[in-house]
């Protein structure tokens, strides 16, 4: 009994009060528990409930390898940056000092071009490594501990983050007037003629892959029928695909050929878009964007050496760990839809190394007179666009950043390792197929801050306006969606056959059916979707997702490349010859002339233009820079000219593309 | 239904009397099975499956006294010199945080010049425990850390000191900031939540160090302390927090870097990381 009540008499209250007849209600308060009659013996299935906790987790860990192909074939110049003591005011100060390194002594080791150091480092020597500094491989900048995929200095170089798509939008993709855009479809912006059996076919070639397939159904949007009557009824008709490809056969991502007479159809640049129609349904087209489920501070995983990991190119092999759970509970697509992908995504830091570095404040003293919100950066902002065909009205082309016809074009810029939004993949979705289809990817760009404004610095040289670029988001499957779409669902039948008005009762009904929230709605209350397939479970095509489920949380091991690529490599090159003379009467620019040549990356060899004019006194030419202050040499100094698709600026290391033994032949033809 | 009839007389009635009612109740168990298979069967049964236990271990970087990551560190080990022992007065080589010498363990120059298996194989074994009590204790982990060859065996020309003079050392670094040093032992790998769901998410561990020796085949125990006088050792407790043979390790979630320090002893402190009588 846990509470008692004192009840006192009524004549222990008052002389004049007498007891009278009183009564007292009691509540008895009983508990039971269910007692089985007999022996119940219920066998728990151990797999069972391991299915059962890897159903309701939500949550993710990622782990894994990185293999990088990285390297600096876009260094800010070929210099030896080194501290050097020297009196002033009376005392030894220290001052920064480039030396650049002669052609000659330009190596490449693993894709990486540096020098070879010559002479003792002064920095290496303060180090007291106990190692000698000679024969040491030193890349040009940027080096190793701003582009490496592992640094050594402490400030990595890359941020990784995992990101979802959260949202779409919509973007010009080809400019045009009139307000059409990527949701009216994929602009086309060539016309072609292809004769096949003595028939002539149209075909066209679109911006960005058009996604089609050999006799799919497309809409023709802002065409021109050129039929006496519009006999083609292109706003009216469904087409076919007659086959892909140009007339070599080749770029089949990007033409397509419908059998049409070519003189019947003209195309408007930008105006003219086609789209896929799946069971008369035509396809959506849109950008979705990326939002980040970690955070910027490099806490949330922790990277280090794979063990024994180098790639064929030499390049470290990194792996990772993310120590922060990524919980997906609640969160959907930009289709609303539970989420069945994550991107393991990689953006470039811009702030990558140590500022103290004698490198690093070499850079910042070059650029010390630009603009406030340049001279302090090493990097530029981070460009994103998408590797489109090579024409002036194609707004993301990220390869045609910086090149001055692409002036007015648009990018999506000011892009951020910090951001937690980030533009990502062109994407098409048929709501016949219930899926989507990444057409086009994102493309991260970024130069050096002294490349791009190199005309501002050394008004002597043209801005070198080739960056980087790379791939940031790596696609994770985490779920699938069933390859078979699950038959229609009409609710309004029954809605209809019991007139059902109440919204509540109807919602009901959903449930009652099972249609998921995410289900598209292709007519009042008809639905139809894609199931979700479960984690471990495979449909009968093959379909659905398998990984590892431990301490609660969905393992998940991610082997992914990263490729740092150039811009535009250039593929074409060609030799050009400069003339100079050299001694006493020659002009001194020529002497200043020559010795640039020497240093320049691309200079191939030099000759004299008529042997004969060279004398050789006793001793012999001891100094060819001024032709020993006689009179009068003149030299052909040939370099090669290394061309790629976009005007970049000069460039100076060839692209993998290029055939090199064009260099090493001498041939007057060769020589512009 | 039985009842308990009873006459009580009026007059027996008095002011405030109180009667006693006696209620009994026999115990029919009637058909409750929907109850039983619904809740006391489903009951059961989740409180017979076990909870998720987290098994994620990642990576605890060193730290110094006031947990700022350090990207290296150095072990060295002192041991009684044979000369020392041999006269019946063990002493220490050296002071303050000069290493003991592989003369000490009966090496000979060409063991670390030609890298022989007598000296390449034999490590020291980082052992950590929950609690610095040898009987109740129980093993965490352990690593072994072979002996090396670095700068601190090698003079200003990169070939081995003399034997006499080659300390014992153990040079571990960051596998990503000091990619030339040996990495081994030097980050802790442990449990995560455990450290995250700790008071102050500080985690406390307890390092002993043995060396093995390949040469001779002897296992020495060791006195491991942070601080840095080997002469400053008294044997007077060996276990428990403040004994000698255990280092306090503490594991710490510091705002979601997680990092490890080992701290001094107590009563012992400052004592010099290693010895034992040979």
């Amino acid at each position: 009994m846990d509470k008692t009540n004192k009840i006192l008499l009524n004549n222990t209250k008052s002389y004049n009060s007498i007891n009278v007849n009183s009564q007292v209600q009691f509540g008895i308060d009983s508990t039971n528990k269910p007692i089985p009659l007999n022996d119940i013996s219920t066998n728990i299935n151990q797999y069972d409930q391991f299915v059962k906790e890897r159903k309701e987790s939500t949550i993710y860990r990622f782990y894994g390898n990185i293999t990088p192909i990285i390297s600096n074939p876009l260094y800010n110049d070929n210099v030896k940056i080194s501290k050097v003591f020297r009196f002033q005011n009376g005392s030894l100060q220290p001052n920064l000092t480039a030396k650049k390194i002669l052609n000659s002594g330009i190596f490449e080791k693993n894709g990486w071009i540096g020098y070879y150091n010559d002479e003792l480092d002064e920095t290496a020597l303060q180090f007291n490594d106990n190692k000698s500094a000679l024969c040491e491989f030193s890349p040009f900048d940027p080096g190793y501990d701003r582009l490496s995929m592992l640094d050594s200095d402490g400030i990595p170089n890359y941020l990784f983050k995992v990101t979802y798509p959260f949202r779409s939008k919509d973007i010009t993709l080809v400019k045009n007037n009139v307000g059409v855009s990527l949701k009216d479809g994929i602009p086309i912006i060539e016309k072609f003629i292809v004769e096949l059996n003595g028939r002539k076919y149209v075909g066209f070639k679109t911006a960005i892959n058009h996604g089609l397939s050999f006799r799919d159904n497309i809409n023709l949007y802002g065409f021109t029928d050129n039929t006496p009557n519009q006999t083609l009824l292109l706003t009216d008709k469904t087409f076919k695909v007659f086959k892909l490809g140009n007339n070599t056969n080749d770029l089949k991502f990007r033409t397509f050929i419908i059998d049409f007479d070519p003189a019947d159809i003209n195309f408007s640049i930008g105006v003219s878009t086609v789209k896929r129609v799946v069971q008369n349904k035509a396809s959506q087209y849109y950008v979705r964007e990326f939002k980040s489920l970690s955070s910027s501070d490099y806490k949330d995983y922790d990277i280090y050496p794979a063990a024994f990991g180098v790639s064929y190119y030499g390049d470290k092999i990194s792996s990772f760990n993310f120590k922060k759970d990524i919980d997906v509970e609640g969160l959907v697509d930009n289709l609303g839809r539970p989420l069945s992908e994550l991107y393991f995504t990689i953006v470039k830091n811009d702030s990558d190394t140590d500022p103290t570095t004698i490198n690093s404040m070499y850079w910042l003293e070059q650029q010390e007179n630009l603009p406030a919100n340049l001279k302090n950066r090493f990097w530029t902002k981070i460009v994103a666009g998408y590797e489109t065909e090579n024409n002036e009205n194609i707004n993301y082309n990220v390869r045609s950043f910086g090149d001055p016809s692409f002036i007015n074009n648009e990018w999506y810029t000011g892009i951020d390792e910090s951001d937690e939004i980030f533009d990502g993949d062109i994407v098409e979705y048929n709501e016949r197929e219930l899926l989507e289809r990444r057409l086009e990817l994102v493309h991260h760009r970024v130069n050096t801050i002294y490349r791009e404004h190199l005309n501002s610095i050394n008004p002597n040289e043209g801005n070198k306006r080739e960056g980087y670029l790379y791939k940031p988001f790596n696609k994770i499957q985490i779920r699938e969606f069933s390859n078979y779409i699950n038959p229609v669902v009409d609710l309004q039948y029954i809605v209809d056959k019991y007139n059902i008005t109440d919204t509540l009762e109807i919602d009901n009904l959903r449930v009652s059916y099972k249609i998921p929230n995410y289900a598209t709605e292709i007519s009042p209350n008809v639905y139809r979707w894609r199931d979700l397939i479960e984690i471990g479970e495979v449909d009968i095509s093959g379909g659905g997702v398998e990984y590892p489920f431990e301490s609660g949380a969905h393992y998940i091991n991610l082997d992914k490349r990263f490729y740092l690529q150039r811009q535009d490599p250039p593929c074409e090159a060609i030799l050009i010859e400069e003339e100079v003379e050299l001694g006493a009467t020659a002009n001194p620019n020529d002497e200043q002339r020559f010795k640039q040549y020497l240093n320049d990356p691309t200079f191939l060899e030099y000759s004299f233009e008529n042997i004969t004019d060279v004398t050789f006194t006793v001793g012999g030419v001891t100094d060819l820079s001024n032709y020993n202050g006689i009179d009068t040499l003149k030299i052909d100094v040939t370099l090669a000219d290394f061309i790629g698709s976009y005007e970049l600026g000069k460039r100076d290391v060839p692209g993998g593309c290029v055939d090199l033994s064009l260099l090493k032949q001498k041939d007057l033809d060769d020589v512009c | 239904m039985f009842v308990d009839k009873r006459k009580i007389l009026i007059g027996n009635i008095g002011s405030g009397t109180t009667i006693d009612i006696s209620l009994g109740s026999n115990f029919f168990p009637v058909d409750n099975s929907e109850l039983i298979e619904d809740k006391f069967v489903k009951d059961e049964i989740k409180k017979s499956i076990n909870p998720i236990v987290d098994y994620k271990k990642i990576i605890f970087k060193p730290a110094d006294n006031n947990w700022d990551i350090i990207d290296s560190f150095k072990i060295n080990l002192n041991f009684y010199t044979p000369e020392s022992i041999s006269t019946g007065s063990p002493t220490h080589r050296g002071i303050g945080a000069e290493s003991g010498v592989y003369s000490d363990l009966g090496y000979i120059f060409d063991d670390i010049f030609c890298r022989t298996n007598r000296f390449i194989n034999s490590f020291m074994r980082l052992s950590l425990f929950d609690t610095p009590y040898s009987g109740k204790n129980e093993l965490l982990t352990f690593v072994d850390i072979y002996t090396q060859v670095g700068k601190d065996q090698e003079d200003d020309y990169g070939f081995p000191k003399p034997i006499d003079v080659s300390p014992i050392s153990f040079v571990l670094g960051d596998p990503v900031l000091k990619p030339n040093e040996v990495h081994e032992g030097f980050h802790i790998y442990w449990f995560q939540d455990l450290v995250d769901n700790s008071p102050n998410q500080e985690y406390e561990m307890y390092a002993t160090l043995q060396f093995n020796n390949t040469s001779n085949g002897k296992i020495s125990e060791l006195a491991p302390s942070k601080y840095i006088n080997p002469n400053n050792i008294t044997i007077t407790n060996l276990e428990g927090s403040d004994g000698i043979f255990y280092l306090k390790v503490i594991l710490k979630n510091d705002d979601g870097i997680y990092k490890y320090k080992f701290t001094p002893l107590t009563l012992n402190s400052p004592a010099q990381r290693t010895h034992h009588p040979q």
